[in-house]
């Protein structure tokens, strides 16, 4: 069971509002974009991998002899 | 003996027009942040007329005014009206209103706190119909922080 969190903090004097998104997977970001896009002109997107594919390198001295 | 005329003393009364083009769109948004900050309101029905009537005669015809906030009463000398690009003006005499803490009502104050609040109303609203629920809230003097959940 996923859990989708949306951190947002708006800023009174610039009035800038800014959305993280955390646990939120495939289609399910554009969720936040559909907000954003609702909420205002959409000035940044940072998007941060939480899971990254590690490939097990091949063991070094068989890499070196080829 | 001369015939001295009473003097006459004088008095000025200025009024205070002042129009603040705010970034809203949506009243349902601003009243909810209208009542939020503790102001009333009210909203013109249809087929009504609102006007703000201001301490010197400043009368401007609106979709909403603002009665007061707190204890305080506001005459109705501040309303909004919507323009033509679909944005909210905020407008009337501002010139001696304070809020129910005693700070003078700047018209800057209330563009920003109205619109930071409207913003998180509407952000709640938006995320609330897709099931998440706020979980934590902080207001300072600078910010609004929100963080709202859901499980899928």
């Amino acid at each position: 069971m996923p859990h989708e969190q949306v951190k947002a903090r708006i800023d009174k004097v610039t009035g800038k509002l800014l959305i993280e998104g955390v646990g939120f997977q495939g289609d399910g970001c554009d969720v936040l974009k559909d907000i954003e896009a609702h909420l205002g002109q959409i000035t940044n997107i940072e998007e941060k991998d939480e899971r990254y594919t590690y490939v097990q390198p091949d063991y070094l001295p068989n890499a070196i002899a080829g | 003996m001369e015939n001295l005329s009473p003097t006459k003393s004088r008095s000025y009364k200025l009024s205070h027009k002042t129009e603040i083009k705010t970034e809203l769109t949506n009243l349902e948004y601003m009243k909810k942040a209208l009542s939020k900050l503790g102001f009333t309101y009210k909203e013109a029905k249809e087929g009504q007329t609102l006007t703000t009537k201001g301490n010197y005669g400043v009368n401007i015809e609106v979709d909403l005014v603002i009665t007061g906030n707190g204890g305080q009463q506001y005459k109705d000398a501040i309303g909004f009206k919507k323009t033509k690009d679909g944005t909210y003006t905020a407008t009337g005499d501002f010139y001696g209103l304070k809020t129910q803490d005693g700070k003078a009502l700047n018209k800057d104050l209330l563009k920003k706190e109205i619109t930071a609040s409207s913003k998180e109303a509407e952000l709640i609203d938006r995320l609330n119909k897709l099931g998440f629920e706020t979980c934590q809230s902080e207001e300072t003097k600078d910010y609004i922080s929100l963080t709202l959940e859901r499980w899928t």
